[in-house]
Protein backbone atom coordinates (compact mmCIF):
# COMPACT_ATOMS: atom_id res chain seq x y z
CA UNK A 1 0.00 0.00 0.00
CA UNK A 2 1.33 3.74 -1.20
CA UNK A 3 1.99 5.59 2.55
CA UNK A 4 0.61 8.92 2.65
CA UNK A 5 1.14 10.24 5.83
CA UNK A 6 3.43 9.29 8.63
CA UNK A 7 3.49 10.98 12.15
CA UNK A 8 7.01 10.37 14.19
CA UNK A 9 7.43 10.18 18.07
CA UNK A 10 5.63 13.10 17.92
CA UNK A 11 4.97 15.56 21.20
CA UNK A 12 2.38 18.21 21.36
CA UNK A 13 1.84 20.35 24.29
CA UNK A 14 -1.09 22.20 24.59
CA UNK A 15 -0.70 25.66 26.53
CA UNK A 16 2.59 24.03 28.35
CA UNK A 17 0.78 20.56 29.09
CA UNK A 18 2.43 17.72 27.49
CA UNK A 19 -0.64 15.54 25.71
CA UNK A 20 0.88 13.81 23.18
CA UNK A 21 3.64 11.86 24.19
CA UNK A 22 5.66 10.26 21.81
CA UNK A 23 2.71 9.37 18.67
CA UNK A 24 4.14 7.69 15.52
CA UNK A 25 1.90 6.06 12.95
CA UNK A 26 1.84 5.81 9.36
CA UNK A 27 -1.21 6.26 6.95
CA UNK A 28 -1.75 4.28 4.00
CA UNK A 29 -3.68 5.79 1.15
CA UNK A 30 -7.58 4.39 0.85
CA UNK A 31 -6.81 3.36 4.86
CA UNK A 32 -9.95 4.20 6.97
CA UNK A 33 -9.03 4.46 10.35
CA UNK A 34 -11.55 4.43 13.46
CA UNK A 35 -9.27 6.61 16.36
CA UNK A 36 -10.54 5.70 19.66
CA UNK A 37 -9.77 6.26 23.37
CA UNK A 38 -11.15 7.35 26.42
CA UNK A 39 -11.87 11.70 26.12
CA UNK A 40 -9.33 13.94 26.92
CA UNK A 41 -6.46 11.83 26.26
CA UNK A 42 -5.41 12.92 22.93
CA UNK A 43 -7.35 12.19 20.19
CA UNK A 44 -8.54 15.75 18.65
CA UNK A 45 -4.88 16.99 19.55
CA UNK A 46 -3.64 14.94 17.14
CA UNK A 47 -6.01 16.24 14.29
CA UNK A 48 -5.21 20.08 15.84
CA UNK A 49 -1.61 19.33 15.28
CA UNK A 50 -1.89 17.66 11.69
CA UNK A 51 -4.06 20.52 10.78
CA UNK A 52 -1.60 23.16 12.69
CA UNK A 53 -3.96 24.87 14.97
CA UNK A 54 -1.29 27.72 16.61
CA UNK A 55 -2.66 26.55 20.35
CA UNK A 56 -1.11 22.89 19.64
CA UNK A 57 2.86 23.16 20.22
CA UNK A 58 4.61 20.45 18.52
CA UNK A 59 7.80 20.02 20.92
CA UNK A 60 9.57 17.05 19.08
CA UNK A 61 8.85 14.87 16.28
CA UNK A 62 7.42 15.45 12.70
CA UNK A 63 4.42 15.10 10.34
CA UNK A 64 4.92 13.92 6.60
CA UNK A 65 2.57 13.99 3.99
CA UNK A 66 3.55 12.52 0.94
CA UNK A 67 6.86 12.53 2.39
CA UNK A 68 7.22 16.36 2.92
CA UNK A 69 7.54 17.14 6.00
CA UNK A 70 4.23 19.53 7.00
CA UNK A 71 5.04 20.83 10.50
CA UNK A 72 6.19 24.30 9.14
CA UNK A 73 3.44 24.72 6.78
CA UNK A 74 -0.01 27.66 7.83
CA UNK A 75 -2.94 25.56 8.31
CA UNK A 76 -3.94 27.05 4.94
CA UNK A 77 -0.75 25.75 3.07
CA UNK A 78 -1.64 22.48 4.82
CA UNK A 79 -5.32 22.36 3.53
CA UNK A 80 -3.98 23.03 0.13
CA UNK A 81 -1.91 19.62 -0.08
CA UNK A 82 -5.31 17.69 0.32
CA UNK A 83 -5.56 18.00 4.19
CA UNK A 84 -9.24 18.21 5.70
CA UNK A 85 -10.80 18.28 9.15
CA UNK A 86 -14.46 18.36 10.28
CA UNK A 87 -14.40 20.12 13.44
CA UNK A 88 -15.92 18.28 16.18
CA UNK A 89 -17.38 21.88 17.05
CA UNK A 90 -17.64 23.63 13.55
CA UNK A 91 -16.98 27.53 14.57
CA UNK A 92 -19.64 30.28 13.55
CA UNK A 93 -18.59 33.53 11.70
CA UNK A 94 -21.24 35.56 11.50
CA UNK A 95 -22.02 37.95 8.26
CA UNK A 96 -19.97 35.40 6.30
CA UNK A 97 -22.36 33.91 4.15
CA UNK A 98 -21.79 30.17 3.71
CA UNK A 99 -22.30 29.99 0.19
CA UNK A 100 -19.76 32.92 -0.29
CA UNK A 101 -17.54 30.87 2.14
CA UNK A 102 -17.90 27.73 -0.11
CA UNK A 103 -17.64 29.71 -3.50
CA UNK A 104 -14.07 31.09 -2.39
CA UNK A 105 -12.92 27.63 -0.47
CA UNK A 106 -13.21 26.50 -3.69
CA UNK A 107 -11.94 29.24 -6.04
CA UNK A 108 -8.79 29.13 -3.43
CA UNK A 109 -8.31 25.20 -3.85
CA UNK A 110 -8.71 25.28 -7.50
CA UNK A 111 -6.07 28.58 -8.02
CA UNK A 112 -8.90 30.26 -10.39
CA UNK A 113 -12.49 31.70 -9.57
CA UNK A 114 -14.40 29.17 -10.30
CA UNK A 115 -17.57 29.25 -12.64
CA UNK A 116 -21.14 30.66 -10.83
CA UNK A 117 -22.74 27.58 -12.81
CA UNK A 118 -19.70 24.82 -11.94
CA UNK A 119 -20.05 26.09 -8.38
CA UNK A 120 -23.67 26.53 -7.68
CA UNK A 121 -24.00 22.53 -9.71
CA UNK A 122 -21.68 20.69 -7.54
CA UNK A 123 -23.35 22.63 -4.34
CA UNK A 124 -26.61 21.25 -5.08
CA UNK A 125 -25.42 18.37 -5.64
CA UNK A 126 -24.01 18.29 -2.39
CA UNK A 127 -26.36 20.14 -0.70
CA UNK A 128 -29.30 17.79 -2.03
CA UNK A 129 -27.05 14.45 -1.43
CA UNK A 130 -27.16 15.69 2.16
CA UNK A 131 -30.39 16.02 2.37
CA UNK A 132 -30.09 19.74 3.22
CA UNK A 133 -32.22 23.16 2.42
CA UNK A 134 -30.57 24.96 0.01
CA UNK A 135 -31.61 27.97 2.42
CA UNK A 136 -28.99 27.13 4.53
CA UNK A 137 -26.14 28.12 2.12
CA UNK A 138 -27.33 31.43 2.41
CA UNK A 139 -27.26 32.14 5.54
CA UNK A 140 -24.28 32.93 7.94
CA UNK A 141 -21.62 30.61 8.21
CA UNK A 142 -22.72 27.91 10.93
CA UNK A 143 -24.56 30.73 12.64
CA UNK A 144 -27.82 29.42 14.70
CA UNK A 145 -27.00 25.88 12.85
CA UNK A 146 -28.27 23.07 14.80
CA UNK A 147 -25.72 20.56 16.02
CA UNK A 148 -27.16 18.25 13.22
CA UNK A 149 -27.12 21.11 10.48
CA UNK A 150 -23.02 21.96 11.48
CA UNK A 151 -22.09 18.62 11.34
CA UNK A 152 -23.73 18.06 7.68
CA UNK A 153 -22.04 21.64 6.68
CA UNK A 154 -18.79 20.13 7.60
CA UNK A 155 -19.60 17.12 5.08
CA UNK A 156 -20.69 19.34 2.48
CA UNK A 157 -17.12 21.29 2.62
CA UNK A 158 -15.47 17.88 2.57
CA UNK A 159 -17.45 17.23 -0.31
CA UNK A 160 -16.66 20.37 -2.55
CA UNK A 161 -13.13 20.59 -1.57
CA UNK A 162 -12.61 16.35 -2.72
CA UNK A 163 -9.31 16.49 0.02
CA UNK A 164 -7.05 13.29 0.06
CA UNK A 165 -6.91 12.89 3.34
CA UNK A 166 -10.18 13.75 5.76
CA UNK A 167 -9.45 13.92 9.39
CA UNK A 168 -13.29 13.53 11.04
CA UNK A 169 -13.58 14.40 14.78
CA UNK A 170 -16.95 12.95 16.44
CA UNK A 171 -18.90 13.72 13.58
CA UNK A 172 -22.18 11.72 14.90
CA UNK A 173 -22.55 13.91 17.70
CA UNK A 174 -25.40 16.05 17.19
CA UNK A 175 -26.82 13.57 14.58
CA UNK A 176 -30.15 11.69 14.57
CA UNK A 177 -30.44 8.66 13.78
CA UNK A 178 -31.82 8.94 10.38
CA UNK A 179 -28.87 11.99 9.77
CA UNK A 180 -26.09 9.51 11.01
CA UNK A 181 -26.74 6.91 8.71
CA UNK A 182 -26.90 9.51 5.78
CA UNK A 183 -23.45 10.89 7.02
CA UNK A 184 -21.78 7.27 7.76
CA UNK A 185 -22.96 5.92 3.90
CA UNK A 186 -21.45 9.31 2.34
CA UNK A 187 -18.07 8.54 4.15
CA UNK A 188 -18.41 4.81 3.17
CA UNK A 189 -18.74 6.06 -0.54
CA UNK A 190 -16.02 8.72 -0.34
CA UNK A 191 -13.77 5.97 0.96
CA UNK A 192 -14.76 3.45 -1.84
CA UNK A 193 -13.59 5.91 -3.97
CA UNK A 194 -9.61 5.43 -2.71
CA UNK A 195 -10.34 8.45 -0.19
CA UNK A 196 -8.25 7.69 3.48
CA UNK A 197 -10.28 8.82 6.39
CA UNK A 198 -9.04 9.06 10.05
CA UNK A 199 -12.64 9.29 12.10
CA UNK A 200 -13.18 9.93 15.43
CA UNK A 201 -16.44 8.48 17.56
CA UNK A 202 -17.74 6.59 20.22
CA UNK A 203 -20.54 5.38 17.83
CA UNK A 204 -20.79 1.38 17.50
CA UNK A 205 -24.10 2.46 14.58
CA UNK A 206 -21.16 4.64 12.95
CA UNK A 207 -18.82 1.99 12.98
CA UNK A 208 -21.08 -0.85 11.48
CA UNK A 209 -21.81 1.57 8.21
CA UNK A 210 -18.41 2.76 7.79
CA UNK A 211 -16.38 -0.22 8.14
CA UNK A 212 -12.80 0.64 9.41
CA UNK A 213 -9.86 -1.01 8.47
CA UNK A 214 -7.53 -0.44 11.26
CA UNK A 215 -8.49 0.69 14.87
CA UNK A 216 -6.24 2.57 16.57
CA UNK A 217 -6.38 3.85 20.27
CA UNK A 218 -4.77 6.56 21.98
CA UNK A 219 -4.23 6.76 25.86
CA UNK A 220 -2.29 8.81 27.61
CA UNK A 221 -0.80 10.23 24.46
CA UNK A 222 0.38 7.37 23.29
CA UNK A 223 -1.02 4.94 20.66
CA UNK A 224 -1.72 1.53 22.72
CA UNK A 225 -3.16 -0.23 20.33
CA UNK A 226 -2.88 -0.35 16.30
CA UNK A 227 -5.03 -3.24 15.22
CA UNK A 228 -7.66 -4.70 12.85
CA UNK A 229 -11.08 -3.67 12.71
CA UNK A 230 -12.14 -6.67 14.76
CA UNK A 231 -10.82 -4.66 18.10
CA UNK A 232 -14.11 -2.70 17.80
CA UNK A 233 -16.12 -5.59 19.20
CA UNK A 234 -13.04 -6.04 21.82
CA UNK A 235 -13.49 -2.44 23.17
CA UNK A 236 -17.15 -2.35 22.46
CA UNK A 237 -17.36 -5.56 25.09
CA UNK A 238 -14.15 -4.43 27.43
CA UNK A 239 -13.92 -0.78 27.13
CA UNK A 240 -10.23 1.25 27.36
CA UNK A 241 -9.34 -0.14 30.66
CA UNK A 242 -7.71 -2.97 29.84
CA UNK A 243 -5.05 -1.67 27.59
CA UNK A 244 -3.71 1.65 29.62
CA UNK A 245 -0.30 1.17 30.00
CA UNK A 246 0.20 -2.09 27.49
CA UNK A 247 2.24 -2.02 24.96
CA UNK A 248 1.26 -2.68 21.24
CA UNK A 249 3.74 -5.93 20.72
CA UNK A 250 1.71 -7.32 24.00
CA UNK A 251 -2.22 -6.85 22.43
CA UNK A 252 -1.90 -10.14 21.04
CA UNK A 253 -0.91 -11.89 23.99
CA UNK A 254 -3.99 -10.76 26.47
CA UNK A 255 -6.08 -12.49 22.99
CA UNK A 256 -7.13 -8.97 21.77
CA UNK A 257 -6.53 -10.21 18.32
CA UNK A 258 -3.99 -7.32 17.71
CA UNK A 259 -1.34 -7.15 15.11
CA UNK A 260 1.47 -5.13 15.14
CA UNK A 261 2.19 -1.62 14.07
CA UNK A 262 3.64 -1.27 10.25
CA UNK A 263 1.75 -4.75 9.92
CA UNK A 264 -0.08 -3.04 6.72
CA UNK B 1 -42.21 48.37 9.33
CA UNK B 2 -41.55 48.28 5.37
CA UNK B 3 -40.39 52.29 4.02
CA UNK B 4 -39.75 52.70 0.19
CA UNK B 5 -36.06 54.92 0.68
CA UNK B 6 -35.18 57.04 -2.12
CA UNK B 7 -31.50 56.01 -2.31
CA UNK B 8 -29.00 58.95 -2.66
CA UNK B 9 -24.92 58.01 -2.69
CA UNK B 10 -21.61 59.50 -2.27
CA UNK B 11 -21.22 60.49 -6.42
CA UNK B 12 -25.27 62.18 -6.21
CA UNK B 13 -24.74 64.56 -2.97
CA UNK B 14 -20.88 64.80 -4.53
CA UNK B 15 -21.38 68.62 -4.50
CA UNK B 16 -22.54 68.89 -0.85
CA UNK B 17 -19.76 66.49 0.31
CA UNK B 18 -17.15 68.57 -1.23
CA UNK B 19 -17.77 71.60 1.66
CA UNK B 20 -16.96 71.36 5.23
CA UNK B 21 -20.39 71.01 6.34
CA UNK B 22 -23.24 69.46 4.84
CA UNK B 23 -27.23 70.25 5.73
CA UNK B 24 -29.86 68.66 4.85
CA UNK B 25 -33.31 68.53 6.11
CA UNK B 26 -35.64 65.69 5.44
CA UNK B 27 -38.97 67.13 4.91
CA UNK B 28 -42.71 65.80 6.31
CA UNK B 29 -43.81 61.64 5.34
CA UNK B 30 -40.08 61.46 2.83
CA UNK B 31 -37.92 58.65 3.13
CA UNK B 32 -34.11 58.63 2.17
CA UNK B 33 -31.36 56.42 2.33
CA UNK B 34 -28.24 58.58 2.11
CA UNK B 35 -24.56 56.43 1.81
CA UNK B 36 -21.79 58.48 2.22
CA UNK B 37 -18.79 56.75 1.66
CA UNK B 38 -15.78 59.19 2.98
CA UNK B 39 -13.02 58.67 0.24
CA UNK B 40 -11.57 61.78 -0.86
CA UNK B 41 -14.33 63.93 0.61
CA UNK B 42 -13.30 66.47 3.44
CA UNK B 43 -16.54 66.90 5.51
CA UNK B 44 -16.14 67.90 8.95
CA UNK B 45 -19.83 68.02 9.97
CA UNK B 46 -23.15 66.64 8.83
CA UNK B 47 -26.38 68.22 10.35
CA UNK B 48 -29.52 66.87 9.13
CA UNK B 49 -33.42 67.91 10.33
CA UNK B 50 -36.14 65.03 10.44
CA UNK B 51 -39.49 66.68 10.26
CA UNK B 52 -43.35 65.01 11.01
CA UNK B 53 -43.27 61.29 9.64
CA UNK B 54 -39.86 61.76 7.83
CA UNK B 55 -37.74 58.87 8.11
CA UNK B 56 -33.74 58.87 6.92
CA UNK B 57 -30.88 55.60 6.47
CA UNK B 58 -27.77 57.45 7.13
CA UNK B 59 -25.05 55.14 6.42
CA UNK B 60 -21.33 56.02 6.87
CA UNK B 61 -18.88 53.99 5.05
CA UNK B 62 -15.04 55.13 6.03
CA UNK B 63 -12.68 53.15 5.14
CA UNK B 64 -10.15 56.05 4.16
CA UNK B 65 -6.50 55.45 4.46
CA UNK B 66 -6.68 59.34 6.09
CA UNK B 67 -7.63 60.72 9.20
CA UNK B 68 -11.44 61.59 9.99
CA UNK B 69 -12.81 63.89 12.12
CA UNK B 70 -16.65 64.08 11.62
CA UNK B 71 -19.05 65.82 13.54
CA UNK B 72 -23.16 63.99 13.04
CA UNK B 73 -25.96 66.12 14.45
CA UNK B 74 -29.55 64.00 13.65
CA UNK B 75 -32.56 65.60 14.55
CA UNK B 76 -35.73 64.22 15.02
CA UNK B 77 -37.79 67.13 15.54
CA UNK B 78 -41.25 66.17 14.30
CA UNK B 79 -43.56 63.38 15.71
CA UNK B 80 -43.08 59.61 14.75
CA UNK B 81 -39.18 61.39 12.65
CA UNK B 82 -37.56 58.07 12.39
CA UNK B 83 -33.28 57.42 11.81
CA UNK B 84 -31.00 54.67 11.91
CA UNK B 85 -27.26 55.85 11.66
CA UNK B 86 -24.55 53.43 10.85
CA UNK B 87 -21.12 54.11 10.83
CA UNK B 88 -18.42 51.76 9.45
CA UNK B 89 -14.63 52.31 9.99
CA UNK B 90 -11.60 51.10 9.41
CA UNK B 91 -8.48 52.72 11.09
CA UNK B 92 -5.11 51.49 9.51
CA UNK B 93 -2.55 53.79 10.87
CA UNK B 94 -4.38 56.26 11.09
CA UNK B 95 -7.12 57.74 13.57
CA UNK B 96 -11.12 58.14 13.14
CA UNK B 97 -12.52 60.57 15.06
CA UNK B 98 -16.61 60.59 15.64
CA UNK B 99 -18.87 63.04 17.31
CA UNK B 100 -22.20 61.76 16.89
CA UNK B 101 -25.55 63.63 18.41
CA UNK B 102 -28.96 62.16 18.28
CA UNK B 103 -31.60 64.26 19.62
CA UNK B 104 -35.20 62.79 19.85
CA UNK B 105 -37.18 65.57 20.33
CA UNK B 106 -40.80 64.79 19.44
CA UNK B 107 -43.34 61.84 20.63
CA UNK B 108 -42.70 58.41 19.14
CA UNK B 109 -39.36 59.34 17.37
CA UNK B 110 -37.22 56.38 17.24
CA UNK B 111 -33.63 56.64 16.20
CA UNK B 112 -31.18 53.69 16.13
CA UNK B 113 -27.38 54.09 16.05
CA UNK B 114 -25.10 51.17 15.16
CA UNK B 115 -21.38 51.47 14.89
CA UNK B 116 -19.04 49.28 13.79
CA UNK B 117 -15.70 49.54 13.72
CA UNK B 118 -12.06 48.02 13.33
CA UNK B 119 -8.21 49.14 14.04
CA UNK B 120 -5.06 47.70 13.28
CA UNK B 121 -1.45 48.62 12.68
CA UNK B 122 -1.60 51.20 15.17
CA UNK B 123 -5.06 52.71 14.23
CA UNK B 124 -7.02 54.67 16.35
CA UNK B 125 -11.10 55.00 16.58
CA UNK B 126 -12.66 57.21 18.59
CA UNK B 127 -16.60 57.60 18.91
CA UNK B 128 -18.52 59.56 21.32
CA UNK B 129 -22.32 58.47 20.49
CA UNK B 130 -24.96 60.82 22.55
CA UNK B 131 -28.53 60.05 22.12
CA UNK B 132 -31.12 62.54 23.71
CA UNK B 133 -34.35 62.08 24.30
CA UNK B 134 -36.18 65.65 25.07
CA UNK B 135 -39.27 65.79 27.56
CA UNK B 136 -42.33 64.99 26.49
CA UNK B 137 -41.24 62.77 23.73
CA UNK B 138 -43.53 60.12 24.90
CA UNK B 139 -43.13 56.72 23.65
CA UNK B 140 -39.92 57.37 21.72
CA UNK B 141 -37.45 54.80 21.04
CA UNK B 142 -33.67 54.93 21.31
CA UNK B 143 -31.09 51.89 20.79
CA UNK B 144 -26.95 52.31 20.27
CA UNK B 145 -24.67 49.50 19.30
CA UNK B 146 -21.50 49.80 19.06
CA UNK B 147 -18.95 46.87 18.31
CA UNK B 148 -15.10 47.15 18.07
CA UNK B 149 -12.30 44.89 16.94
CA UNK B 150 -8.84 45.65 17.79
CA UNK B 151 -6.29 43.77 15.75
CA UNK B 152 -2.71 44.77 17.32
CA UNK B 153 -1.37 45.99 20.64
CA UNK B 154 -0.34 49.15 19.34
CA UNK B 155 -4.39 50.24 17.70
CA UNK B 156 -6.76 51.10 19.83
CA UNK B 157 -10.54 51.95 20.20
CA UNK B 158 -12.67 53.67 22.64
CA UNK B 159 -16.15 53.92 21.80
CA UNK B 160 -18.41 56.04 23.91
CA UNK B 161 -22.54 55.52 23.77
CA UNK B 162 -23.96 57.65 26.36
CA UNK B 163 -27.74 58.24 26.73
CA UNK B 164 -29.41 60.90 28.25
CA UNK B 165 -33.19 60.54 28.80
CA UNK B 166 -35.51 63.01 30.23
CA UNK B 167 -39.20 61.64 29.80
CA UNK B 168 -40.42 58.44 31.24
CA UNK B 169 -42.57 56.76 28.78
CA UNK B 170 -39.71 55.40 26.25
CA UNK B 171 -37.85 53.01 25.09
CA UNK B 172 -33.93 52.95 25.36
CA UNK B 173 -31.25 50.56 25.23
CA UNK B 174 -27.44 50.68 24.51
CA UNK B 175 -24.61 47.79 24.19
CA UNK B 176 -20.96 47.84 23.71
CA UNK B 177 -18.22 45.52 22.87
CA UNK B 178 -14.89 45.78 21.59
CA UNK B 179 -12.35 42.74 21.17
CA UNK B 180 -9.94 40.81 19.33
CA UNK B 181 -10.51 39.04 16.02
CA UNK B 182 -11.65 35.69 16.97
CA UNK B 183 -8.81 33.58 16.54
CA UNK B 184 -10.99 30.06 16.12
CA UNK B 185 -13.13 31.92 13.36
CA UNK B 186 -9.69 32.53 11.61
CA UNK B 187 -8.36 29.15 11.88
CA UNK B 188 -11.66 27.41 10.63
CA UNK B 189 -11.21 29.42 7.46
CA UNK B 190 -7.37 28.60 7.38
CA UNK B 191 -8.46 25.21 7.60
CA UNK B 192 -10.13 25.22 4.60
CA UNK B 193 -7.23 27.27 2.45
CA UNK B 194 -7.65 30.79 3.44
CA UNK B 195 -4.60 32.86 3.52
CA UNK B 196 -4.48 34.23 7.03
CA UNK B 197 -4.87 37.67 4.87
CA UNK B 198 -8.14 36.41 3.01
CA UNK B 199 -9.06 34.79 5.97
CA UNK B 200 -9.17 38.17 8.01
CA UNK B 201 -10.94 39.81 4.92
CA UNK B 202 -13.56 37.84 4.52
CA UNK B 203 -14.04 37.82 8.54
CA UNK B 204 -14.33 41.51 8.14
CA UNK B 205 -16.77 41.45 5.47
CA UNK B 206 -18.97 38.93 7.78
CA UNK B 207 -18.70 42.10 10.13
CA UNK B 208 -19.67 44.76 8.34
CA UNK B 209 -22.78 43.44 6.12
CA UNK B 210 -25.05 44.18 8.51
CA UNK B 211 -24.59 47.79 7.93
CA UNK B 212 -24.00 47.01 4.10
CA UNK B 213 -27.80 45.81 3.70
CA UNK B 214 -29.43 48.19 6.14
CA UNK B 215 -27.91 51.20 3.99
CA UNK B 216 -30.26 50.06 0.85
CA UNK B 217 -26.61 50.65 -1.40
CA UNK B 218 -27.08 49.01 -4.91
CA UNK B 219 -23.68 48.49 -5.25
CA UNK B 220 -22.61 46.56 -1.80
CA UNK B 221 -19.84 44.23 -3.48
CA UNK B 222 -17.87 47.97 -3.97
CA UNK B 223 -18.27 48.54 -0.49
CA UNK B 224 -16.80 44.98 0.69
CA UNK B 225 -14.00 45.46 -2.25
CA UNK B 226 -13.22 48.58 -0.28
CA UNK B 227 -13.34 46.54 2.91
CA UNK B 228 -10.82 43.98 1.39
CA UNK B 229 -8.21 47.25 0.52
CA UNK B 230 -7.71 48.71 3.96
Amino acid sequence: MEKLFEIIDLHVSVEGKPVLKGVSLSIYKGDLIALLGPNGNGKTTLFMAIMGHPKYRIEKGDILFNGLSIIDLTPDERAKLGIFYAFQNPVEVPGVINADFLKTALNIKEKKPVSFVKFYHEMNESVSRLQMPLEMTKRSLNVGFSGGEKKKNEILQMLLLNPSLSLVDEIDSGLDVDALNLISEIIKTEHEKQKTFVVISHNSRFFEIVKPNRVIVIIDGLIQVDAGPEMLEVISQNGFASFEGVANHQISSLGLCGVKKGEH
Amino acid sequence: MNINYEVFDSKIIHNYLSHDSFDYKITSRKAIALILSLKDYGIKTINIYLEKQASLVLSVFDFTKTNTELAINLYLQGKEARCYLGIATIANKVAKKYQVQINNKKPQSVSELEIVSVARNGGNVSVNGYSKIYRNSHQAMVTQKARGVVFDDDSMIKLAPELRIDHNDVVAAHSLSVGEINPDEVFYLTSRGFSKSEAHNMILRGYFRDLVLKSHSQEPDVLYQEVDHV
